[in-house]
């Protein structure tokens, strides 16, 4: 069996040409075929979503899906890619927490529907009554080994949970209370899923990151990575999708995106975004989509039921605020004949700090405020006898009254 | 009052701390919006982000220091804030807006100057969190998760960069318009009376 170094190894590197999951499968089931690990059973849940990780899988071509939930784990229940259906199918899901409390993984795709106890989301029935997929996550959660969320939705919410989110939903951590591991992407690469799976079957939990992602496939920035990234450093920039250079101007979200898209690439391993023109759309990001719309524009718009308000429309309002009143201020300060007195009255102090008329009380107070505030301080430094950089600065330029 | 008396208005560390964060805000804030929107092709991201950064080091290092300077000389009254200041505030922006000729004698800073350094202090300090954060990524990042992402912290640091962009204006315009004499106090340190 690999050791969990040489594992890591592969799911950085060797993967590119390879493909991960091709030749995690072939050491995975040598390790169960000399019986060095127990194969797991899985239960994968499918929330709100759009099948989307299941689809991502389902395109890994060699070798399929089939493979993997058949060689790497024991897949128990997937109401998509299992044979068995109705009562039956549901019936493995309860058999599994029965028989293999702690043994079996749960992994979730999907957000959690929350509004109304989570009844726009019923996932399935049994013994005559209705699942939410609230319900389910819980039941299933509390006696699995792991829990991994696998794609956007599952572990932030994602675009289910996008502005105006009239569903109430959320990401898996936000509802259970225990340690969930988070495999993200809209969708997540086929790879980030079987490579976290199969991290767990052998040796456990991955080491993550503060979000609890696998650091071994979101330990570094996109733009980290990218091919055109000595195109940013030399400022040579697209300006419309589908040009060379960096698409950093047409709202690049490799910044801000913790993924290795740039060396694992898509569809088997052929391509990414960035290869064919098109900037990131940060799906790997916690925040996505609110956090990274619109995808063509470097800042996102914060969302309100008005409006969108754009960054960049803000920042010119408020210069242009500022611009408005100086110039406004300054009319009416030529046209008062304020400016003109200030300037006409030179460098030379009239009175105690202005030249405008000040009320004798005030000063009186102002006085006495000081002399207060100087004897405080002098009793304080007498009492901390302290001789900071400060005592040395005002020694250097006392402060009080010179007479010339 | 003694005639002609040369009185000390702004101490040198006052006008050192002054003008290192002007030369820093001024370079950060061109480098930093250029790095928002690099509209010239060509000239290199890399030398406009080591300015930032540099400058962004200096200014960091400058606002501890101003910092310092101010809590252990027991100044910080001058410069930040108080309630008194808030009461007074409707009669001094009758004062801005010429309702009124003359205004009263309100200590070394007039509660807008009071306002606008002690908004700028806070966020100078946001956009060195911030910043810190954008730049050494995965321990700085983790002091915000899960309520800020990486995305929104750099949202966050471009509206704090708004902020201070468009108050230093207003800044310089009274500075140069308001009164002559603390103009140059601001370079010489001395004030003349009459
Ligand atoms: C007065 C102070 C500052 C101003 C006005 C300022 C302004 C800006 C602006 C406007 C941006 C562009 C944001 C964007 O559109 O992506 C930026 C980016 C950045 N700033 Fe600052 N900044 C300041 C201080 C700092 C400090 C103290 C640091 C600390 C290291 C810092 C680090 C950064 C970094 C790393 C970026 C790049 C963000 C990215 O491209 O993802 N800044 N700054
Ligand atoms: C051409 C540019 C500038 C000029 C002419 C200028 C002028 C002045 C003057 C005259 C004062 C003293 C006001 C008084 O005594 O009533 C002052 C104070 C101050 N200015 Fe500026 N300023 C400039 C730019 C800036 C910038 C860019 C910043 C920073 C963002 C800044 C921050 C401050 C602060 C914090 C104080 C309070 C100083 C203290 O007592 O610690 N200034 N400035
Ligand atoms: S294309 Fe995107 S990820 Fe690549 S260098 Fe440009 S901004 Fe960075």
């Amino acid at each position: 069996m690999l050791t969990r170094r040489e594992f890591l190894k592969l799911c950085t590197t060797a993967s590119l040409s390879l493909g991960l999951s091709n030749t995690l499968i072939s050491e995975i089931a040598q390790a169960f075929a000399q019986n060095l690990i127990p194969k797991p059973p899985l239960i994968w849940l499918e929330l709100g979503t759009c099948t989307g990780e299941s689809i991502s899988l389902d395109n890994a071509v060699s070798p399929d899906v089939r493979v993997l939930f058949q060689e790497i784990v024991d897949l128990k229940y997937h109401w998509l890619l299992m044979q068995a259906q109705g009562k039956r199918a549901v019936q493995a899901v309860f058999e599994t927490i029965e028989n293999h409390p702690n043994e079996y993984i749960l992994v979730v795709e999907g957000s959690v529907i929350t509004k109304d106890q989570g009844r726009y989301n019923m996932v399935f029935e049994y013994n005559n009554k209705m699942y939410t997929g609230i319900d389910a996550l819980r039941l299933i959660a509390e006696k699995a080994k792991h829990v991994i969320a696998v794609g956007d939705c599952a572990a932030y919410g994602g675009p289910t949970a996008a502005f105006p989110n009239p569903a109430g939903a959320v990401g898996v951590w936000q509802v259970i209370d225990r340690k969930v591991i988070n495999v993200p992407g809209c969708p997540s690469n086929a790879d980030w899923m079987t490579g976290t799976i199969a991290h767990v079957v052998m040796y456990g939990e991955p080491e993550l990151d503060d979000y609890n992602q696998p650091k071994m496939f979101f330990g570094q920035t996109i733009h980290d990575l990218c091919h055109r990234r000595s195109d940013f450093e030399t400022g040579k920039f697209a300006s419309y999708p589908g040009e060379p250079g960096c698409l950093f101007k047409v709202g690049c979200k490799g910044p801000v995106t913790f993924a290795d898209c740039p060396v694992r690439q898509w569809n088997n391993h052929i391509n990414w975004p960035v290869e064919t023109g098109a900037p990131c759309i940060g799906c790997a990001n916690p925040g996505f989509p609110d956090a990274t719309m619109p995808f063509f524009q470097h800042l996102p718009n914060i969302q309100t039921s008005l409006k969108p308000i754009n960054p960049l429309t803000v920042g010119k309002i408020a210069g242009a605020i500022t611009a408005l009143g100086i110039g406004s201020h300054l009319t009416f300060n030529v046209l008062t004949g304020r400016l003109g007195k200030h300037w006409l009255q030179g460098t030379v102090d009239t009175d105690e700090t202005s030249q405008e008329k000040v009320k004798q009380e005030e000063i009186i107070m102002h006085k006495l405020d000081q002399v207060l505030h100087k004897q405080e301080t002098l009793i304080d430094h007498n009492l901390c006898k302290k001789e900071g950089l400060i005592n040395k600065m005002n020694k250097l330029v006392p402060r009080g009254r010179k007479k010339i | 009052m003694v005639k002609n008396e040369k009185v000390l208005h702004q101490t040198l560390a006052t006008r050192l701390f002054h003008w290192t964060l002007f030369f820093t805000t001024i370079f950060l804030i061109i480098s930093g919006f250029y790095i928002t929107y690099p509209f010239i092709q060509g000239l290199p991201m890399r030398t406009i982000k080591t300015i930032h950064a540099t400058s962004a080091f200096i200014f960091m290092s400058n606002l501890a220091g101003y910092t310092y300077y101010y809590i252990f000389s027991k100044q910080w009254y001058h410069i930040i804030l108080s309630w008194r200041d808030l009461r007074e505030f409707p009669g001094f922006l009758s004062y801005v807006f010429f309702l009124r000729k003359e205004h009263p004698f309100y200590g070394k800073y007039n509660p807008g100057q009071k306002l606008i350094y002690t908004s700028w202090f806070l966020t100078g300090l946001g956009l060195s969190v911030t910043g810190l954060a954008l730049k050494f990524k995965g321990p700085m990042l983790a002091l915000f998760t899960p309520y800020l992402n990486i995305s929104s912290l750099r949202l966050l640091h471009y509206y704090l960069a708004v902020y201070f962009a468009a108050t230093i204006p207003i800044h310089i315009y009274l500075a140069l318009t308001e009164n002559p004499v603390k103009l140059q106090a601001i370079f010489s340190g001395y004030l003349r009376r009459k």
